[in-house]
């Protein structure tokens, strides 16, 4: 406690620690992703593949069961990107510029989120660009070592619009 | 007012997978409720929903839950950071202003990624009471001494009303204890805060229930025997515990007052009462005399779902009519420490 001419202050630490298990569809792509394959699950009603999937179609309120896993090709189309230019704090990792994208893989109906690119330079990245992906090293925490550009001619914007998030 | 009836009340199944999302175990219990009366999502006009992200520890949860509701077309829905039983509350309000007339209420909660301790302490003001980090046990101890010093009741009326909610919970599916006990077995263990022992606590569970809503006529084109909503009222007490008589409710005892309990003879009660002591006090607050059956479903002590419980509540009370053709029943809800608020919804059959 301290004493200022503003009154007192009381410290206080109140907390809630959380011990969340992931979801049996977080830890099924989990496993799969970890054997180098991505596995969508697609809507029984409107056919839309949603990868990671979360056992149900929001649009149409249906479960997603087994029956509609699909894998898909780990290869795709950027929708959108931002360039993050790291700041330098204390036990900040990245050096330099690098690119997080949102890709719709060939065959998906919603964009995966928060990909890292590589082999590319931030200027050159674009909507549209053609992506696959470079796996990781075997035992790393993520299993996708980034997405690079895989020499396919750009799809054009206006077809991935819908597909920004 | 406008006759609104429930139609309709489902549950999840007990048993869910480890990291069972809030929106799995709503989407299967919707469809049921639904379906049990032949009504689809695209019928529903109203939703209102029930449960508190702390429990989750993931934000915005209520809204990924609503995929489970069906929310696309866009659709006209609300929630509220309470039990189901307030959502009820909401949607019947909704329909009292007579455009629309088919509502679904649904709730949900998880007690299995934290210490619920934890997440009631933040309820508490936050000068005095949350940096005693008092477990909910500690509080419902006040109140149950408060409540033996002035009613002369004993531990052993307590142990009689888990004993007797345990035996009533016996085949229930939702049941976390139940079975033939004997109060003076039960009254042989320890206290965990006295006067209360571990059998006077309820059992925390993860649950999801939904209840349909349906004005008028079509109540009754829908289901053979609708649970009229003839009164519902809620009323809370003060914010600060330590303000309060706690051997009373007076919030109880307005909610009944407002919902007219004592119009004519309820025939059963469930009352959500998270602590023996609490139904014994909740009896007396409510009116509700020896000659009514108090929580045949074994009540909250046996299945406490977080968010849950006191639509539960409401829902056991329309399956009375519903199931067993009774006339006149009654459903409650609590929220807060020590009974701090209360619902009170009374049914009627025809
Ligand atoms: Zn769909």
């Amino acid at each position: 406690m301290s004493e200022t001419d503003d009154g007192n202050f009381m410290k206080q630490v109140v907390s809630v620690e959380y011990d969340t298990k992931p979801s049996p569809q977080q830890v099924a792509y989990a496993k799969d992703l970890a054997r180098h394959r991505i596995v969508g699950q697609r809507c029984p009603e409107c056919a839309l593949t949603y990868v990671p999937g979360s056992g149900y179609c929001p649009i149409c309120a249906v479960a997603i069961g087994a029956d509609g896993h699909v894998e898909l090709e780990a290869r795709g189309t950027v929708t959108t990107f931002t360039v993050v230019n790291p700041v330098q704090y204390k036990g900040q990792q990245e050096k330099s510029p690098y690119v997080v994208a949102a890709i719709l893989l060939d065959g998906a109906g919603v964009a995966l989120g928060h990909q890292r690119l590589g082999e590319v330079e931030p200027d050159d990245v674009r909507i549209g660009m053609r992506v696959e992906v470079e796996w990781a090293e075997a035992g790393a925490a993520n299993p996708i070592a980034h997405w690079g550009p895989n020499g396919e001619p750009d799809v054009p914007a206006d077809q991935v619009q819908e597909h920004v998030l | 007012m406008r006759d609104i009836a429930i139609v309709s009340f489902a549950q999840a199944e007990k048993d869910q997978p480890e990291g069972q999302t809030e929106t799995l175990m709503l989407l299967p219990t919707i469809t049921r409720a639904l379906e049990a009366v032949g009504l689809t999502r695209k019928d529903v006009e109203f939703t209102c929903s029930g449960s508190a992200d702390y429990l989750s520890g993931g934000v915005f949860t209520f809204v990924q839950t609503l995929s489970a509701a069906g929310a696309w077309p866009p659709i006209s829905e609300s929630h509220v950071e309470m039990d189901g039983a307030w959502a009820l509350y909401e949607a019947w309000v909704r329909l009292q202003h007579d455009d629309v007339d088919v509502a679904l209420v649904y709730s949900s909660g998880k007690n299995v990624a934290l210490d619920f301790d934890d997440v009631l302490n933040i309820q508490m003001d936050p000068y005095y009471l949350m940096p005693l980090c008092a477990r909910r046990d500690a509080f419902a101890a006040l109140q149950a001494q408060a409540y033996l010093a002035r009613s002369g009741r004993s531990e052993k009326d307590l142990a009689d009303v888990a004993a007797r909610c345990r035996r009533s919970a016996v085949g229930h599916p939702m049941a976390e204890v139940s079975g033939e006990v004997d109060a003076a077995e039960l009254l042989a263990n320890e206290y965990v805060a006295a006067p209360l022992r571990a059998h006077d606590a309820s059992v925390l569970a993860l649950g999801a229930a939904a209840v349909v809503l349906v004005a008028g006529e079509r109540a009754r084109e829908l289901c053979e025997r609708p649970a009229w909503i003839r009164g519902i009222d809620h009323r809370v007490d003060s914010h600060y515990p330590g303000a309060r008589d706690l051997s009373v409710s007076p919030s109880a005892q307005l909610a009944a007052r407002g919902a007219g309990v004592a119009d004519a003879p309820v025939e059963v009660a469930e009352l959500c009462a998270s602590y023996t002591h609490e139904e014994l006090l909740l009896c007396e607050s409510l009116g509700l005399g020896s000659d009514v059956a108090i929580n045949p479903s074994g009540g909250a002590l046996v299945s406490n779902p977080p968010m849950v419980a006191g639509l539960t509540r409401i829902g056991e009370a329309f399956r009375q009519i519903r199931d067993h053709g009774h006339r006149r029943t009654l459903g409650h809800a609590s929220s807060g420490p020590c009974l701090q608020q209360n619902l009170v919804c009374v049914l009627e059959g025809e």
